[in-house]
């Protein structure tokens, strides 16, 4: 038996607390601190729709964002709230983290991760998304898009 | 021989003969690379195909050969059940160190 080996093993046992030493795969909190992820915690559940973009809804600042807020307008959610992430190095990499998603836009319904543009454009072109609104009252009987429902 | 070495080598698109360098034997089920895929595209590709056991699997690189945007279009069993969003973490994972080098990334799941 190598004995360098048994003390690698004893060594990783004993320092079992510290985070660096442990072989589990521990996801390293690197941009995510505490505040900021109970900031992202307090966002999401306060707004019924929650968008991390890139720009605002007035001027969004990439295609993808673009079309997250276009989806969104066209399902009539009228008043959706949104976080610029290019104002923020810090929430644009502890977001990414957050969620365990690595790209940018990220849409938040009723506190719940829907997921990103393409996601949204699918569940979008499917009808789910407008099921998903319906269904957590976000969008009301009368609103939304004109359906093309056979009379 | 050194000719036909650059033109399987070729980035071209333009080449509408694809030139089966390896053979594909019928029971496959794994999506199968294309012989015109970009050193990039086939990385991915490749990482995909197994792990996920992809039966249709397209890399695109959408950056114009560039590297830092690529659209993928994958179909796999393992995606039966999901949400679209579990779909979309488990492609990610995968990807995640060569997606930092990435400016961006689209994504298209099916489970089939």
């Amino acid at each position: 038996m190598n004995p360098s080996r048994n003390l690698f093993r004893l060594s990783s046992r004993v320092t079992a607390f510290s985070p660096i030493r442990t072989q589990a795969p521990i996801v390293w909190r690197r941009n995510l601190s505490d505040e900021l992820k109970s900031k992202i915690d307090k966002a999401v559940k306060e707004h019924d729709v929650l968008v991390f973009m890139k720009g605002n809804k007035e001027a969004p600042q990439c295609g993808f964002s673009r079309a997250v807020v276009q989806v969104l307008q066209i399902q009539g959610v009228q008043d959706f709230k949104t976080v610029n992430v290019l104002a923020d190095d810090e929430v644009r990499a502890g977001i990414k983290e957050y969620t365990s998603w690595p790209t940018i836009p990220q849409v938040f319904v009723k506190g719940e991760f829907v997921g990103g543009c393409d996601i949204m454009i699918n569940m979008h072109q499917s009808g789910e998304l407008d099921q998903l609104l319906r269904d957590k009252g976000v969008i009301k009987a009368e609103q939304g898009e004109q359906g093309t429902e056979a009379a | 021989m050194s000719f036909l070495a650059r033109r399987i080598t070729s980035r071209s698109r333009l080449s509408t003969q694809s030139l089966r360098l390896y053979t594909t034997s019928p029971s496959t089920p794994l999506a199968a690379p294309s012989p015109n895929y970009t050193q990039g595209e086939r990385t991915i590709h490749e990482k995909l195909a197994n792990q996920l056991q992809a039966t249709k699997l397209l890399v695109s690189d959408v950056s114009g050969g560039c590297g830092s945007m690529y659209s993928i279009q994958i179909a796999s069993p393992l995606f039966k059940g999901q949400s679209l969003v579990k779909q979309h973490r488990m492609v990610t994972e995968l990807l995640s160190e060569d997606i930092k080098g990435m400016h961006g990334i689209q994504i298209k799941t099916e489970a089939v």
